[in-house]
């Protein structure tokens, strides 16, 4: 076994743990509480694997709605790091630009975008879209500001580097300046996840009838507490999945960390 | 051309750092030429401008007034054949050792099998050879200093500015490294200039050594020393009278320009 199987035989030790502890306190609160509004973990993971893994629930069950969702909160990840990274990138180094954009991005990023959800969905429809472009719109700034900043860290000395070694401004920015920022780009990609899966369930209880969010305002005003909290796993599977897949982008792309 | 022009030429060299607290002057009035496959010691207290002369001579700071040559032409950033290894190795920790080494070719388009014969013999003289697939974190201060030497290397320079290089090693890894740079210059007939605040450092690598004054830093002594490179020199008399001349030469830091000391 060398040190990376011992590494993932470890992390999966520990994820058990933590699952097993929280599968107990779970338990143990349904115990004491003993009304059909907190459903124990068995009858709860019953219908959630009932969802998730039969032919019904994926055509039209939780499984459905969990598959939505993840393609919503996916694509919309992608669409804000795609953006976001080459323009924090760019304003990081470019002072004149940074002058002219850093006031507008700190007037826009504060503001709470959810209240342009009503507008957004009337000129986007009540499709993917509007979902699509209120989580990318709130991710695109927590990334954006993170990239900035890194940015503007990096040392004149690499630059110095770079540029003795003869390298085009092109070169000075995949060479240096975005390995320099990965690291903190997987950072805001981490917290902007969360921020995702939040406002994702935000956008999903109203004007739809798809997605996780849907799913749950839907079990509970049918008053189906143990849908409800399958609901609330699988949003909460959906988080640790993509959780896991940063993490595992995160040692492809800068292995130089985890030495 | 009849005769081939130096190497390397700094005329009246000036260059002022504009800060929002004020200007700094660092470097005022240097003046100094050196001869094609030579090497030249540049010694001075700290914060005399030794680091911004060597930015000025790679072109990667355009000097306030005055004027650099280096073969005969104005410095320019993308002049190939100048190499520099910055006070801090300037090595990404991002990249593997053979990436490092090979960065300059690669930045060239050399090709992928240029770049791995090139770097791999050059590793290999550096006895880094075991070490190609290692990250900069892990190799000790002496390997990574080669590593640097390694990528300066690469591109075949005919000029190598030095900065500082061994100035963090312990005493026997300098001299190794020392002897390994005198090596590739018997060797290649490249032109050095290095800088450093190590006398006797100066005394053994430079076959002419600038004296520089406090900042803002101009060359006040000018030194031949014709038996540096020499591999027995250190124990030679002559040497220590040397260093002892050196020593008497050299300015005083001027205050609040001292680092690293303990004395605040
Ligand atoms: N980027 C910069 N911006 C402003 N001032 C600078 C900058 N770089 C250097 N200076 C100033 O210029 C002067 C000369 O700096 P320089 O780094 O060239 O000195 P040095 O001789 O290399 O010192 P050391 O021996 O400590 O490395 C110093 O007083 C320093 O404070
Ligand atoms: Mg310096």
């Amino acid at each position: 076994m060398n040190r990376d199987d011992r590494r993932g035989l470890r992390a999966l030790l520990d994820y058990g743990g933590a699952f097993l502890a929280v599968l107990v306190v779970w338990e143990l609160a349904a115990l004491a509480v003993h009304r059909p509004l907190l459903p124990g973990p068995v009858p709860t993971l019953a219908a959630f694997a009932r969802g998730m893994f039969t032919a019904q629930g994926l055509t039209d069950g939780l499984g459905a709605d969990f598959l939505v969702s993840s393609y919503r909160v996916i694509v919309s990840l992608i669409i804000a790091v795609v953006l976001a990274v080459p323009l924090g990138l760019w304003m990081g180094r470019n002072e004149r630009l940074d002058r002219w954009l850093a006031p507008v991005v700190y007037l826009l990023y504060p503001v709470p975008k959810v209240a342009f959800l009503p507008v957004i969905l009337l000129f986007l429809g009540v499709y993917d879209a509007p979902k699509i472009f209120l989580i990318s719109l709130l991710v695109f700034f927590q990334i954006l500001v993170t990239t900035r900043d890194a940015a503007r860290q990096v040392s004149r000395q690499s630059i110095y580097s770079m540029l003795s070694l003869g390298a085009s401004e092109g070169q000075i920015y995949r060479y240096a300046v975005l390995p320099a920022c990965l690291p903190k780009i997987f950072t805001s990609l981490r917290i902007g996840l969360g921020t995702a899966v939040a406002v994702l369930f935000l956008t999903e209880t109203f004007a739809t009838s798809l997605g996780l969010g849907y799913f749950l305002v839907d079990s509970w005003s049918r008053l189906a507490y143990v849908d409800l909290f399958a609901g609330v796993v699988a949003l909460g599977v959906l988080g640790f999945l993509l959780y896991l897949l940063v993490e595992w982008l995160e040692r492809e792309l800068t292995p130089w960390q985890f030495i | 051309m009849a005769a081939s022009p130096a190497m390397v030429e700094a005329r009246d060299l000036a260059v002022t750092y504009s800060l929002r607290q004020g200007d700094v002057e660092a470097l005022a009035g240097a003046s100094f030429s050196l001869p094609r496959g030579e090497t030249c010691a540049v010694i001075g207290p700290s914060g005399c401008g030794k680091s911004t002369l060597l930015y000025v001579l790679a072109g990667l700071l355009r000097p306030t007034a005055g004027e650099a040559l280096v073969d005969g032409e104005p410095v320019r950033p993308k002049r190939l054949k100048t190499a520099i290894i910055l006070q801090d190795y300037g090595l990404f920790p991002w990249m593997t050792v053979e990436r490092n080494a090979g960065l300059g070719l690669r930045l060239r388009g050399a090709g992928a099998a240029r770049e791995k014969e090139t770097v791999g013999r050059i590793l290999g003289d550096l006895g880094l050879s075991e070490f190609r697939r290692h990250y900069p974190a892990q190799l000790s201060g002496g390997q990574r200093q080669r590593v640097a030497v390694a990528r300066a290397l690469a591109v075949e320079p005919d000029l190598l500015l030095m900065d500082e290089p061994f100035s963090s090693l312990d005493a026997l890894t300098r001299e190794g490294l020392q002897e390994t740079v005198l090596d590739i210059w018997r060797r290649t007939g490249l032109t050095v200039v290095l800088v450093t605040h190590g006398i006797e450092e100066a005394v053994f690598m430079g076959r002419r050594i600038l004296v520089m004054s406090a900042r803002p830093g101009r060359v006040v002594h000018t030194i031949d020393n014709p038996a540096a490179g020499r591999a027995d020199y250190r124990r030679d008399p002559a040497f220590h009278r040397l260093c002892t001349e050196v020593r008497s030469l050299l300015p005083a830091a001027r205050a609040g320009d001292e680092t690293g000391g303990g004395a605040r």
